[in-house]
């Protein structure tokens, strides 16, 4: 990809014009892409592979999902869309990593904090599960303040590490702490309400 | 990652892509903005500036005087500064205020106490002796204080004392004063003394001020003295300009006295005032008159009115020296009454009527215009000319007086109108029982409506007269008051009626009768003797006289004498 040099010395486009450049098959749209959402969606990839060479062949990939997607999609927050793709494609890679990791990717450590609080058992149909679950979890996330919703999904669905989340509230780190530990314990006894406990 | 975990990411999947999408873009853009300090980090900037600012404050607010008054020493070091002195008459207090316009600049600072009395000027009054040698006040126009003797002043000491040092002591007329001497209300800047007049023949106690100390630290130091160290009080005279009146005539029309003036100590000369006499009829000057300060003055007021009444005030204009200036003062005021040239005179009353005389002085000026007869509300009864000397047809027992209106001619071509008033005349129904009958006597009385034993007829029956027996051998029956006789019989007796229909008066058990009906009668005439007629005949000769007033009985006796 890109250097960072290289990134610096191009005029980065906004969103409608690099969909367009999709939409009429320019490969500029890649480097376009790149230029402005190169860094962030690194991040993403890394919090979940915690590898930097798995994290840039996941970045490539991106790229190509994007390519292949628009058209016939037309998003309109090019950036959420990335972020979706990037994610999922880091996470089909993290499956398939079977090395240990000297030190967990923060994914894992980030699940193994949800875990306290997902109370269900694996072995139940797991689509309904997932359903039920996730129905659940959506519900419940739209009784949280916007900073706690913005806490979780850092945490959980884009593996953010405590350090990067305060940073990026201004927060401190114990501040983010107590807001996850909070939201966790919501979390636990709504689906205790719905049945899903370990009692 | 074990297969919860799986499902678990599964699950993170599948959050609502609202909620996804909304915390994404938030996400890019605290990743890809300025990132945000903590509250801490904002917390600490902002109390660093403030410091920063208050800091700078601080040494401009020290360094700025210490630059450009470089001259002023500290407080600590500056030496108190005496300013001056005032004096009232009660013990000063903060809430006291005065007209700073009268007080000189160098105490017309707020932060002093403020007192009704101004302060004298450096400059002292002049002062002047009268030819007995006594000190005079001179007239300088400089405002001054003033008291009485034996009364007690407070005198306060002003002090310019920043850093409050203690003041020891002060000498005031070669007293020293220490501090435990300084009255409540006194403080490092104020100090306050009581001071009694005591008894003075002097016009004026000067208070001079020196030495006075403080305390700084260990040492005792000398105030700076910059004010007038003197302040004068003027003694209010008690020998104040008087007036006494002599000789005074008043007579019908003019008012002529003597007028002197005493004024021991010049007052008004020196004041440059006058006395005036002033002749006020009510309200209203009517005239004016200067007088001399010196000695004595006649003053005549003529073209007064005979008879009215009139005030006179004498006043002077002049500084008594009480603090209130050059004004009005009243020595003398009384009320005279011109003499009337006309009185009435040998005023006589009967029953129903009255007879006077008047005197006039001074005829010549003097035309009787009417001769009025009022009643007690002052009322006209009756009017006469100015020739009328008597009023007749009047009733008993009412109250008149007589109200005379004369011209007065002064004899240049003017001319007054007066009146004289007589004095109250009481007509109470003046019948004497000798009128009727010489030296008569009542045996029987009037009873009212009470039957009484009749010895002629035996019975009892009301009794509505009084049975008057003769004294002497003059057994005459004569005419209590004028009228028209309405009944002459020998029987029933004699009925006289008053012309005003007031009256009537009947004389029973009476013979002889000489007068019949029709006749106009007069008090006084003979009308018959006295007699055993009708139902009387038992008894000795005596009159039954009986009186009615409007038509009703009444007891002769409240009209008898």
């Amino acid at each position: 990809m890109n250097s960072q040099k290289d990134r610096g010395m191009r005029e980065i486009l906004p969103d409608e014009e690099i969909v367009s450049l999709y939409w009429n098959r320019k490969e500029r749209a890649i480097e376009a892409t790149d230029d402005k959402y190169g860094k962030y969606l690194y991040t993403i990839a890394y919090n979940i592979l915690r590898d930097g060479l798995d994290s840039e062949e996941c970045l490539n990939d991106t790229y190509l999902g994007t390519w292949n997607s628009i058209p016939p999609n037309r998003p309109t927050l090019l950036q959420v869309f990335l972020s979706k793709i990037t994610r999922n494609i880091a996470l089909g890679r993290f499956r398939k990593t079977k090395a240990a990791k000297r030190i967990p990717p923060e994914i894992i450590v980030s699940l193994d904090e949800l875990d306290e609080c997902m109370c269900f058992e694996v072995g139940e149909d797991e689509k309904y599960l997932i359903h039920q679950i996730s129905r659940i979890l959506n519900d419940y996330l739209r009784t949280l303040t916007d900073r706690q919703t913005f806490v979780f999904v850092c945490r959980y669905y884009y593996s953010d590490t405590i350090e990067s989340i305060a940073k990026m509230l201004g927060l401190s780190a114990n501040t983010v702490l107590r807001d996850l530990a909070k939201i966790r314990k919501g979390l636990k006894e709504t689906l205790a309400k719905e049945g899903y406990s370990y009692e | 990652m074990n297969k919860k975990q799986e499902l678990e990411i599964e699950i993170l999947s599948s959050i609502d892509d609202e909620i996804i999408d909304k915390q994404t873009a938030k996400r890019y853009r605290l990743l890809t903005g300025k990132p945000r300090k903590s509250r801490r980090a904002v917390i600490t900037a902002w109390t660093t500036a403030a410091s920063l600012v208050l800091v700078c404050s601080i040494l401009l607010g020290v360094l700025l005087p210490m630059l450009f008054k470089r001259d002023n020493p500290p407080v600590s070091q500056q030496v108190p500064v005496y300013e001056g002195m005032t004096v009232s008459k009660t013990l000063p207090s903060a809430k006291l205020s005065v007209d700073l316009s009268r007080v000189p600049s160098v105490l017309s600072r707020t932060e002093h106490a403020v007192y009704p009395i101004t302060i004298l000027k450096n400059d002292k009054p002049n002062h002047s002796s009268n030819g007995n040698g006594n000190q005079g006040v001179g007239v300088s126009g400089q405002e001054a204080y003033y008291a009485k003797k034996h009364e007690d002043i407070y005198i306060t000491i002003h002090i310019n004392n920043p850093a409050a040092f203690e003041i020891l002591s002060f000498t005031l007329n070669d007293f020293k004063y220490q501090s435990y001497m300084f009255e409540d209300g006194s403080d490092s800047e104020n100090l306050i003394l009581k001071v009694n007049v005591g008894e003075t023949q002097a016009l004026a106690i000067d208070y001079t001020i020196d030495a006075i100390k403080y305390v700084d630290g260990t040492q005792i130091k000398d105030v700076r003295m910059d004010g007038d160290r003197t302040v004068r009080v003027n003694i209010y005279p008690e020998n104040q300009p008087t007036v006494s009146v002599q000789n005074q005539v008043v007579g019908y029309s003019e008012i002529r006295f003597d007028v002197q003036v005493s004024d021991p100590l010049s007052l008004i000369k020196n004041s440059g005032g006058d006395v005036l006499v002033s002749i006020y009829d009510g309200e209203e000057r009517i005239a004016q008159q200067a007088v001399n300060v010196d000695g004595t003055t006649t003053v005549t007021f003529d073209h007064l009115i005979p008879g009215k009444e009139y005030r006179r005030q004498i006043k002077a204009n002049y500084d008594a020296i009480d603090g209130a200036g050059y004004e009005a003062h009243v020595l003398e005021e009384q009320s005279f009454t011109m003499q009337s040239c006309v009185a009435v005179t040998n005023i006589v009353t009967q029953a129903d009527s009255i007879r006077f005389d008047l005197a006039i002085a001074e005829e010549n000026k003097v035309t009787v215009e009417k001769i009025e007869l009022l009643n007690a509300t002052n009322g006209v009864v009756k009017t006469g000319a100015g020739n009328t000397r008597s009023f007749i047809e009047l009733s008993p027992n009412t109250y008149h007086r007589l109200r005379v209106t004369y011209s007065y001619d002064f004899g240049d071509g003017k001319k007054t109108e007066s009146t004289v008033l007589s004095a109250e005349i009481v007509m109470d129904g003046m019948f004497f029982i000798h009128d009727v009958v010489r030296n008569g006597t009542i045996q029987r009385k009037y009873s009212g409506t009470t039957q009484v034993y009749n010895p002629s007829t035996e019975d009892y029956r009301v009794h509505n007269g009084v049975d008057i027996y003769p004294g002497t051998a003059d057994t005459g029956v004569y005419a209590l008051l004028s009228g028209v006789v309405t009944q002459a019989t020998s029987y029933g007796g004699v009925r006289i009626s008053s012309s005003n229909g007031v009256w009537e008066i009947r004389y029973e058990s009476i013979e002889d009768i000489s007068v019949s009906v029709g006749d106009t009668v007069v008090a006084g005439q003979r009308i018959g003797t006295v007699g055993n007629v009708g139902k009387e005949t038992v008894e000795e000769p005596h009159l039954h006289l009986g009186i009615l007033v409007n038509g009703s009985f009444v007891d002769p006796e409240e009209y008898l004498k």
